[in-house]
């Protein structure tokens, strides 16, 4: 995402949990122009915000981020409740929407998309008959990067 | 088992699929018979499918309405093998990537309506349908994107899941035209590998 965000030329802003500096070394590599705590707000208003975390705190922590009219988007599934906040951080037409699937032309417009923005992926291969070995590494985070099974 | 394809070759290989057949179950290598598709599907031999943790999900039965034995994977990358009835889209031998959503029915008002993402009565691929952890698999032609030639399978497959969401996700916060948009990515509780494959997939796999 922060790649073809850069590539469409906008500016990232990647906030982490507090400390995982090594998080925020990665988001710089990537090219955000900033990076720091979700509890940080950088000085310039940001026209959305994308939470990927299932962490409903972060809704009112994200909408005093952006800019009047803004956009906060729960690409979560499932995310803890969110806690009770003052309408304020809302108004002035701030939208908070949620994600729930990829449209068929989504899937279209990415994947011409992607080879263009040189999109690149961290992968591990694995032939298909080490499925059940992959998942094992996968749960307990041995895996670096994506696991990809080959048949 | 050898079948004789539409380009007349006969393919030697039997089908394989690592399949689970029960909850918390380890997958199974089995042989099956040669998937056949129907109308508007498309039969994929699969060269590169993802591994995400929603893949553990179903593994471990977190998720409702699995219909076992069923094959897990969901971001598949291969070449169409066998196109059935009424697919004008896809050609033998096209290189096609296969995502989470793998059907939605056309009349819900949601499809209608041009939302297949909010589809009433959608499957999901390596869930409510086999997946891609197999050496073909049947594919919807609808939802088998075509993927040219650039780039390698392998590093193409986590596109299929993780990029997509990170794609929609962008589309959704107002992704269009503007070039100066800045963009809040709230990466809080998750690694900086994830950002990119892995637990990423779990936000768009609405289910519900």
């Amino acid at each position: 995402m922060a790649q073809i965000a850069r590539w469409q030329g906008r500016s990232v802003y990647a906030f982490t949990r507090s400390g995982d500096i090594a998080a925020q070394d990665f988001a710089r590599q990537l090219g955000a122009v900033w990076a720091g705590a979700s509890g940080e707000l950088p000085d310039t208003p940001l026209d959305a915000a994308i939470i990927y975390a299932p962490a409903g705190e972060l809704v009112p922590a994200a909408l005093p981020a952006v800019r009047k009219g803004g956009k906060v988007v729960c690409a979560e599934i499932h995310m803890s409740d969110i806690p009770s906040f003052p309408y304020d951080l809302l108004w002035e037409e701030r939208q908070l929407v949620s994600v729930a699937n990829l449209t068929r032309q989504d899937g279209l417009d990415f994947l011409k998309i992607a080879p263009q923005a040189g999109i690149r992926t961290r992968t591990t291969a694995f032939p298909l008959a080490e499925a059940n070995e992959v998942l094992t590494k996968l749960r307990t985070g041995q895996i670096l990067g994506a696991a990809v099974l080959k048949p | 088992m050898r079948y004789l394809g539409t380009t007349g070759v006969l393919a030697e290989k039997q089908a394989h699929a690592m399949m689970l057949s029960a909850p918390r179950a380890p997958l199974q290598m089995q042989e099956r018979a040669d998937p056949n598709p129907g109308d508007g599907q498309i039969r994929v031999k699969v060269s590169a499918c993802g591994v995400c943790r929603t893949d553990l999900h179903v593994v471990d039965a977190e998720l409702p309405g699995i219909k076992y034995p069923v094959v897990p994977g969901h971001e598949i990358v291969g070449r169409v093998d066998l196109v059935g009835s009424r697919v004008t889209t896809h050609r033998i031998g096209d290189r096609v990537g296969i995502p989470w959503l793998g059907y939605t029915c056309g009349v819900c008002r949601f499809c209608k309506e041009g939302m297949v993402n909010l589809c009433d009565r959608p499957l999901f691929t390596g869930y409510t349908r086999d997946g891609g952890f197999a050496t073909h698999t049947i594919a919807d032609a609808r939802y088998a994107f075509p993927l040219g030639e650039d780039g390698d399978d392998v590093s193409i497959a986590p596109l299929l899941c993780a990029g997509l969401i990170g794609w929609r996700s962008l589309v959704m916060a107002g992704g269009g035209a503007a070039r100066h948009l800045r963009l809040r990515c709230g990466r809080a509780h998750r690694g900086p590998d994830r950002a990119l494959a892995g637990p990423v997939c779990l936000r768009l796999h609405a289910i519900r």
